[in-house]
């Protein structure tokens, strides 16, 4: 038993451990809210910080395309969101699984199918309005229908929604689309609002992330009045109503967004920033100069032609990140799997992150990065072995590579994707006896180019949505949105399927590792090549900022000391 | 307590202006070119018969049966107005005593009647005051018989009233880019008129430019239109694929689905109208109108310092060289103007971040906040390829000046050095770089993507570059029209400009 629970994510554990011991069914409004007293180990440990000047200046790497949580979706939003909103759970600062946040309790009914989540008081949006229960149900229902929310099948978790969806928005082009009104909604969804502070959500199958889902941007609470009074303008700062630790001041497109503290925010005694400035610096040499200056406190990248300097400060990070690159093959013209395969085993990814990409990536024969907090390890997939290869080339009929097409290996423009598919190019030369012309092509393009298979090889990314495998893996199988290797498997799918609706965390794993063995060690749609890290600088006096797999940080635990 | 003057101008929308501008352009093209009285109804005919189809099919103005059919029912007014004023203009200014005053007459007698249309809707009221009181400054700008003579000259003070008037409009307005290109229109019209001491081929030629312009623009559009949209990929094209319903709905609601012709007519008809932009495809809820007026003020204050400083280094040091021709000074400046050129400005600009910024630690390394501190480097460095270019052109045309039979008679009369470039060889050594200065000022003035990026300037240069990668057509689009409005109307003005410095050149 010991065992088993050790192996789980630690937030699973939380929610287990509630399950085993008081074993309530609903959240009783008069039960006592879980435990926050890990948030101590965050405070500063005497008044010093007190001395320092408390005002954050990062930059933000780009002009946030949307504050409103529902249709936000990329890293740039989701640091800001952080800030200015906050879901039913929130972030721990440093392993990022999920700890209260709008809720201060939550129970899971004993086969993971009802989370009953009970609404602190005192949880208030920054107007003074009360988050209630029907402001997440709203929220939830708003972005579900709204085609500008590519997330809204995160909410597929969510027993009915899926089918709601999709009247709204019908896969058969013959089908009128429906108008769903919240009414509607709340009728077929899994969602019931029990009193306006208790929220029970049903989900159409056990799902082992849902705790961390509910801290994702999509799922974040907006003022609904606020949202219909000012329409696409309610994020502009003279309309902005959140509920964040942080709320908006200004907002200067392309330049900066300004935050302060959220005096009505239920924990605001632990925030010590008084102002945050987001720049939209998008030229990482220009953001690099500012931190040097001391213009800037934290940076999310670091130039290569830099990487030496920076790495003799103690300012420069660099952590892994919840991110993979790895080649796409055309499996419909590279059909033979003996030849991909071969084309792996001749790629040396040592060298590749050592002398290539030098910033500590971490070289990977997998596809997912390990998620120590999901309690998933990816299979260690097959080393380099250019023997091997070449046996499998000659096996293939191509012995030294003779007659074997010239392939094409695509890569949006890009300085640093150029200089690895240079090199592997260079391996599979050496090794296999094969050339490959490169083609670099402009971001739209090659998107277009890979969506419609119109390539050989294709240099990709990946970076997980929330911390768990399947965010990973669920993209391989058949016919999936981002597969785009016309690769198809049944095994596999039977694989995801399964471990899709497998309530035991261990089976699931197990069916998760199973499935990205298929990919990485037997099939080979995809060449892994090295797994993202995070790296950048930050000022060594920002306290309650850590290196997260997910390059998130929670603004509210962060404060300077004096130097 | 009722307002004395409840106009809203803040409503005036772009629909108000863009109609405003037509039919002003109409009736100034009336009032100064054709004599024939026949010909004028004919045209103004289908203008206003223009305005009412083109009209009819979209909202209207304000609210009420009234106000929303105006145009229909208003144009046959201004039209017969027009013909009647006509008429009756000669009498008309006689009996006033003089045209300004006529105007002054007949802005107080337009007053009088918006405020009695008080019960119609307030920004209808407000379009009704703008037009009539363009109306009556083409009341002022007649006859042509009686042209001003100077700039300063007397019936420069009408034009100078309604450019005031736009003004006003403008910042009471914030949206109202529209008003902005009405009151660079009034200028030409009133600069036009002015430079030419006949006054009548000038403008003339001003209106013939004018009228000409929607179509360039339109033009410019559509063939901006096609090439976007036959680049591959698009708005909703991203790493992570939408699902493929989400896409669906997304691309109806930008009409993307539509056949090309149909989005461009609609394109057209929307800009054209109403000047309204559209919203972004990426920023969503953002209006591109809004984009560009966040982002212009960066661009232009950062393109009118580089413009001054290129302008006082350039033809400053081309003049010095092109009088001292083969001196030190003339090589020295010479092959500085050739670096100039030569160098990238992305080398320059970090250069200059290098030395003054991290080194010196004089500037911000990057920032747009403290004035004019981060305003000095960006400037320099977008001003250099200008300024280099300039020095170049100015020293050309001086060298071939000076050998000019004029320049030696007037260094026959004994007239000295100084004097000389003064009176007889500036004007003509500076047509070149005229020329030059039109494209170069709209190019200057929409940014300057290397600049903007190097110093963190949050200008449109920028702002257009990822437009175009992020496949958000109608940012893209808007910016396309910007440029191409201020690239016509820069170019109208180097040609009026000619007619100053070279009388030779005069249109007509």
């Amino acid at each position: 038993m010991r065992k088993w629970r050790l192996s789980l994510g630690l937030f699973v554990l939380i929610a287990l451990a509630v399950t085993w011991l008081a074993v309530p069914t609903t959240a009783d409004e008069e039960l006592p809210a879980f435990d926050t007293s890990w948030k101590a180990e965050f405070l500063p440990e005497d008044d010093g910080w007190k001395k320092a000047k408390q005002e954050l200046i990062f930059n933000n790497g780009a002009e946030p395309e949307t504050l409103d949580p529902a249709i936000m979706t990329g890293v740039t939003e989701h640091t800001l969101a952080l800030a200015l909103f906050e879901g039913l759970t929130s972030h721990h600062p440093e392993t990022l699984e999920p700890k209260p946040g709008v809720a201060d309790r939550w129970d899971i009914s004993k086969d993971g199918i009802v989370y009953t989540f009970r609404l602190r008081k005192g949880a208030t949006f920054t107007n003074g309005v009360p988050v209630t229960a029907k402001d997440f149900a709203w929220s939830w229902y708003r972005a579900i229908v709204n085609p500008d929310c590519d997330y809204a099948y995160l909410f597929f978790y969510i027993k009915g929604v899926e089918s709601v969806y999709y009247s709204v928005f019908p896969k058969d082009k013959e089908q009128t689309p429906e108008k769903v009104t919240y009414e509607q909604f709340m009728k077929t969804a899994g969602l019931e609002i029990v009193s306006p502070r208790v929220l029970k959500v049903t989900l159409a199958s056990p799902c082992a992330y849902f705790l961390d889902l509910a801290s994702f941007e999509t799922y974040m609470p907006v003022h609904k009045a606020t949202v219909e009074k000012h329409g696409d303008r309610w994020t502009m700062p003279e309309n902005f109503v959140g509920n964040g630790p942080f709320t908006l001041q200004e907002w200067s497109a392309r330049k900066q967004i300004v935050m302060v503290p959220n005096e009505r925010y239920w924990d605001r005694a632990i925030v010590k920033l008084k102002k945050i400035t987001a720049l939209a610096v998008d030229d990482i040499d220009v953001a690099y100069n500012k931190f040097t200056k001391g213009e800037v406190h934290w940076i999310r990248q670091v130039p290569i032609a830099k990487l030496d300097e920076a790495k003799q400060t103690p300012e420069y990070f660099v952590a892994p990140y919840l991110g993979s690159y790895f080649y796409r093959f055309n499996t419909e013209k590279l059909k033979d799997k003996n030849i991909r395969k071969a084309l792996s085993l001749a790629v040396d990814r040592e060298s590749i992150t050592r002398d290539v990409t030098r910033a500590g990536q971490i070289p990977a024969t997998w596809f997912c990065p390990s998620i120590p907090s999901a309690g998933y390890e990816p299979p260690k997939g097959l080393a380099y072995n250019p023997d091997e290869a070449r046996r499998l080339m000659a096996a293939a009929g191509y012995p030294e590579g003779k007659g074997f097409p010239r392939l094409e290996l695509l890569y949006n423009t890009n300085e640093d994707h150029k200089k690895v598919a240079e090199r592997i190019g260079q391996m599979w030369q050496e090794t296999l006896g094969i050339s490959v012309a490169l083609r670099n092509a402009e971001w739209k393009v090659y998107l277009k180019t890979v969506e419609s298979l119109d390539y050989d090889i294709a240099r990709a990314g990946w970076i997980g949505d929330y911390g768990d495998p399947m965010t990973f893996l669920d993209m391989w199988v058949t016919g999936a949105g981002n597969n785009n290797t016309g690769w198809s498997n049944k095994k596999y799918d039977d694989l995801i399927m399964k471990a899709r609706f497998e309530g035991d965390l261990k089976k699931r794993r197990e069916y998760l590792q199973a499935a990205e063995r298929i990919v990485i060690e037997d099939e080979f749609p995809i060449l892994p090549i090295y797994i993202y890290v995070n790296k950048g600088m930050r000022k060594e006096n920002l306290f309650g900022w850590f290196e997260t797999v997910r390059d998130l940080h929670p603004f509210q635990y962060m404060y300077f000391e004096a130097e | 307590m009722r307002k004395l003057f409840p106009y809203n101008f803040a409503e005036l929308g772009w629909a108000e202006f863009g109609w405003i501008f037509l039919a002003f352009g109409g009736l100034s093209l009336l009032a100064v070119g054709w004599q024939k009285r026949t010909i004028k109804a004919l045209v103004f005919a289908v203008v206003v018969a223009l305005f009412g189809w083109l009209r009819s099919g979209s909202e209207g103005i304000g609210e009420g049966p009234w106000n929303r059919w105006a145009p229909i029912w208003f144009s046959p007014l201004l039209a017969i107005a027009v013909v009647m004023l006509d008429r009756v203009r000669a009498p008309l200014v006689r009996a006033a005593g003089s045209g300004t005053r006529l105007g002054f007459a007949w802005t107080g007698a337009l007053l009088v009647w918006t405020v009695a249309l008080r019960p119609f809707d307030a920004s209808f009221s407000a379009w009704v005051l703008t037009t009539t009181l363009l109306f009556a400054l083409v009341c002022l700008l007649q006859p042509p018989e009686c042209a001003p003579r100077s700039l300063l000259g007397r019936r420069g003070i009408a034009p100078g009233i309604a450019v005031v008037f736009l003004a006003f409009c403008y910042f009471a307005n914030p949206a109202g880019v529209g008003v902005f290109g009405g009151v660079v229109m009034v200028l030409l019209v009133w600069l036009g008129y002015a430079v030419n001491e006949q006054g009548q081929a000038m403008r003339r030629y001003v209106m013939r430019r004018l009228l000409e312009a929607p179509f360039v623009i339109a033009v410019v559009v559509v063939l901006s239109f096609v090439i976007m949209r036959a680049a591959p990929g698009g708005p909703f094209d991203k790493e992570k694929p939408l699902p493929p319903e989400i896409k669906a709905a997304l691309r109806a609601k930008y009409l993307l689905d539509e056949p090309l012709p149909v989005q461009i007519k609609a394109y057209l008809v929307d800009v054209g109208w109403s000047g309204d932009l559209g919203t972004s495809m990426k920023y969503v809820g953002k209006e591109v109108n809004e984009i560009i007026a966040t982002h212009v003020k960066p661009s232009y204050q950062l393109g009118a310092a580089a413009l001054a400083l290129a302008l006082i280094i350039g033809v400053g040091a081309g003049l010095i060289a092109g009088i001292k021709q083969n001196s030190l000074f003339d090589y020295f400046s010479m092959t500085a103007a050739m670096l100039g050129l030569a160098l990238p400005t992305f080398v320059v600009g970090s250069f200059l971040v290098l030395l003054f910024s991290m080194r010196l630690d004089w500037f911000n390394v990057s920032g747009w906040d403290d004035f004019p501190r981060d305003l000095i480097l960006p400037a320099v460095t977008l001003s250099l390829p200008f300024a280099a270019r300039l020095a170049r052109l100015t020293r050309a045309g001086m060298l071939e000046i000076v050998t000019q039979d004029y320049v030696r008679t007037a260094r026959a009369k004994g007239l000295s050095e100084p004097m000389i470039v003064m009176r007889h060889t500036l004007k003509g050594t500076l047509l070149p770089v005229i020329s030059f200065l039109g494209p170069a000022v709209a190019q200057l003035l929409t940014g300057s993507l290397v600049v903007e990026k190097i110093f963190g300037v949050p200008g449109l240069g920028t702002e257009f570059v990822q437009a175009a990668l992020n496949r958000d057509y109608t940012v893209a689009m808007g910016l396309v029209v910007l440029f191409g409005v201020l690239l016509v109307v820069f170019n109208l003005i180097v040609d009026i400009a000619y007619g100053f410095l070279d009388p030779r050149i005069r249109h007509g």
